[in-house]
């Protein structure tokens, strides 16, 4: 089962240098999760062990190992396809949150989110502009208590492109990411399907996103679609803006999927710039940026909040608020934040743009 | 008897040169540098033999430019080639090195009193030259050279202190390019290398970290006409390394980078540390290696001998990321150990990156202007690998050295007496 997926994903080129390993942000801290073992362990054969070991839950899909990879072996690839299997032979790893985010996705299968949620913004339900808001409303309501706005970011990602004359009209939805990276390629496809036709209807042209996640998976997952997609970041990137003192220092965190996913670094840093932030960046930072410790709910354990202190005390050092882009990112660190104090804030990107921007 | 053209004056064209010369051929040696000499006068030592690099190299240079049979046209380049096997025209640019090179003794005083110092290429960058100068202290044809790029005379019309401190009358600001034509019967071209840069693998922080260096910088900093005399520094207070590490395979053996393999590394760093050892005693070396390729004779004996007596410890494993240390610079390596099946850390004080051999900068353009084709990295081709090694895509033509495929001293000079040998049936 696994000699196609190793095919597909060039585990085949794998040289055993280990050098995936030595930056896998989970193998430096827990040494028997291994990107370079589990490609060892396919390749030799030991296919039974790979598919019924939990190890294939922990990675975060951060991307890491492929940026510095010198075969250039698609490990993500490689392990969302070795999840799939492991999925049918029953391995279905340790969601966090008891499971509630598998659910979400199928009852949004059922019914579409039909709602007025946004104040204060224009918006125009005709407009073949599509801000494709992904799962903001669920989060905001799961997340409140740790002080996540996810109205604010759709709020906010709204008002700049009403600034700039878009009034868009709004898809909240699951994109199929998390089902995606978890192996559950059966929901995904449904979720992609509905997506497309709902686009389909609306005659989209263009898509804008705030959330990293959903814009990888339509850019990279989806099949190609005559429609132009784009992240907010990027949206804003040639326009004229002004903004005021920023009073703090801020830095920026790189969400794996914006970042090294998707290429986008001086976009975001680049708006930030025009409305009067001066980025001062982590010791990790762009291509390097380590991840916020857990993805696609799921695996959240120690080994998880070691990663979001580690990340948090690197942004101290240069800043008072660390930006970034992914919602996920905020509520994780979020997470951390409410049981322990590291002195820093973190604000999403859009929320801190639309706050400055004059 | 036709004559022979050989483009490129280091060790293959060289060696290529004397060759025919000593069987009567006359060559013209076309060096794009003032002298002659290329990548091996700037090694420091020699590998799997430890000898002196330029110690073996400079009576070679200067038997070339004295022979009877040899014209060495430095700091030249060939434009234009017409004809065929047996009667090739060629078109070579002479530029104007602003000194008059029969009156010139290279005495050194321009050099001395020159006000303008620009970044030295020929010590990796790693120190400043004058305007006004000769490549490194053995240069062959000995005779100074104004860089036009940055000269004040030349580009504002300022200063023109070399021409009154020249005892000797020689500079003369007013020199212009010269083209002249060639006739010869053959071609070899042996045009050299050049190394990748590695600021793109983050993780290794070159250009970032001060105690990062490339293989070809460090036989700079060991070498005794390097910028730092043979004395090993780091930053910040110059103190000498106790550990060194150094990390094969950085930009080879790399599908987004150069897929090569560079084939000579892995004795370069052996060598390194082992030099480094030579120089002070007590000093550590960690070679970080994916495959140690020591394939030649006595390579893998040289390894051992590394291993044994040098203090040198072999590491499988590409590490993943290097730190530095704010206070000290000192760099912490993070690898995997297989056998433990951990991330370890390992602090040393200097990094050194085995970055791989590529195609010269101006490969495709010689080619472009020769005639003959490229390979699909860049390197010149080929007939066949197997039964024509030194045979171009156009006859008359042939190939030596690093410009063909990474190769080491000895495999050039091979290289290049087949290619002389060659081109001597076309020119007898």
């Amino acid at each position: 089962m696994l000699e196609g997926i190793i095919e597909k994903s060039k585990a085949y080129y794998c040289v055993e240098c280990r050098k995936c390993s030595s930056i896998c942000p989970i193998t430096r801290i827990y040494g028997k999760f291994s990107p370079a073992s589990i490609v060892e362990r396919s390749l030799i054969g030991i296919e039974e062990e790979v598919l019924n070991s939990m190890d294939i839950w922990k990675c975060l899909g951060c991307g890491l190992c492929e940026e510095v990879c010198p075969s250039g072996v698609e490990f993500l690839h490689f392990m969302r396809e070795v999840r799939n299997g492991a999925r049918k032979q029953g391995n279905e790893g340790i969601p966090t949150h008891e499971g509630v985010f598998e659910s979400i996705p199928k009852l949004m299968l059922e019914k579409n989110i039909d709602m007025d949620w946004l104040d204060n913004v224009e918006t125009d339900e005709k407009s073949d502009i599509i801000y494709f808001a992904g799962c903001l409303p669920f989060f905001d309501i799961m997340f409140k208590e740790i002080g996540f706005d996810g109205k604010c970011i759709a709020e906010s990602t709204v008002k700049l492109l009403n600034k700039y004359g878009v009034k868009p009209s709004i898809i909240y939805g699951c994109c199929g990411h998390d089902a995606l990276w978890n192996g559950n390629v059966e929901l995904f496809n449904e979720l992609m399907n509905k997506n497309m036709q709902m686009l389909k209807e609306r005659k989209a042209k263009k898509i804008i996103f705030s959330c990293p996640e959903c814009y990888r998976t339509f850019k990279m997952d989806y099949p190609s679609m005559d429609v132009e997609l784009m992240h907010i970041s990027e949206f804003l990137a040639d326009k004229d803006m002004k903004g005021g003192e920023a009073g703090k220092e801020y830095t920026f965190h790189d969400s794996c999927r914006l970042g090294r996913h998707l290429g986008i670094y001086e976009e975001p840093r680049n708006v930030l710039k025009k409305v009067g932030i001066k980025v001062k960046e982590m010791e990790h930072n762009k291509e390097l940026a380590v991840c916020c410790g857990t993805s696609a709910w799921m695996s959240c354990d120690w080994k998880s909040e070691e990663i979001r202190k580690e990340r948090l005390k690197e942004a101290k050092k240069v800043a008072d608020v660390m930006i970034t882009s992914c919602p996920k990112c905020q509520i994780h660190f979020k997470c951390t934040l409410s049981h322990e104090n590291y002195g820093i804030e973190v604000k999403d990107f859009v929320e801190v743009v639309a706050e400055m921007i004059k | 008897m036709k004559d022979v053209l050989i483009i490129g004056g280091g060790v293959a064209g060289i060696q290529a040169a004397l060759d025919l010369a000593d069987r009567g051929i006359h060559v013209y040696l076309v060096e794009k540098e003032p002298s002659i000499g290329g990548r091996m006068a700037l090694l420091d030592k020699t590998m799997s033999t430890n000898d002196c690099s330029i110690c073996i190299l400079a009576p070679k240079m200067n038997e070339c430019f004295s022979h009877p049979n040899v014209d060495v046209l430095e700091y030249s380049e060939v434009i234009g080639l017409e004809g065929r096997a047996g009667d090739f025209k060629v078109k070579v640019k002479r530029k104007a090195k602003y000194v008059d090179a029969t009156k010139c003794t290279g005495c050194g005083d321009c050099m001395e009193k020159c006000p303008t110092e620009v970044p030295n290429e020929y010590n990796s960058y790693l120190d400043k030259r004058k305007a006004i100068f000769l490549p490194f202290p053995q240069a062959v044809p000995r005779k100074a050279t104004i860089d036009d790029r940055y000269c004040l005379k030349l580009t504002k019309n300022r200063c023109g202190l070399c021409e009154k401190i020249c005892k000797a009358g020689a500079i003369d600001y007013n020199q212009k390019d010269q083209i002249i034509e060639l006739n010869v019967a053959a071609i070899i071209v042996a045009v050299g290398l050049s190394l990748y840069e590695p600021r793109d693998l983050y993780e290794y922080g070159y250009g970032k970290y001060d105690n990062v260096h490339t293989w070809m910088e460090y036989e700079r900093l060991i070498n005794a006409a390097g910028p730092t005399h043979g004395h090993l520094k780091c930053s910040p207070d110059g103190r000498r390394p106790k550990k060194i590490a150094f990390i094969q395979c950085v930009g080879s053996r790399d599908v987004k980078r150069c897929p090569w393999c560079s084939s000579v590394c892995c004795m370069v760093s052996i060598k390194s540390a082992m030099l480094a050892n030579e120089h002070y005693n007590d000093l550590e070396s960690y070679i970080f290696y994916s495959d140690l390729r020591v394939f030649s004779k006595r390579f893998y004996e040289y390894s051992k001998r590394g291993e044994r007596d040098y203090k040198i410890t072999y590491i499988h494993a590409r590490p993943g990321e290097i730190k530095e240390d704010k206070r000290t610079k000192n760099l912490i390596i993070y690898y995997e150990d297989e056998k433990e099946g951990k991330v370890k850390e390992l602090e040393v004080e200097m990094v050194i990156l085995a970055t791989p051999i590529m195609p010269a900068k101006d490969t495709k353009k010689i080619a472009n202007v020769l005639g003959i084709e490229t390979d699909e990295h860049g390197f010149i081709k080929t007939v066949d690998f197997l039964k024509y090694p030194v045979e171009t895509t156009k006859p008359g033509i042939f190939v030596a050295g690093c410009c063909e495929r990474p190769k080491d001293i000895t495999e050039s000079v091979i290289q290049a007496s087949a290619a002389a040998a060659k081109a001597a049936e076309l020119a007898g």
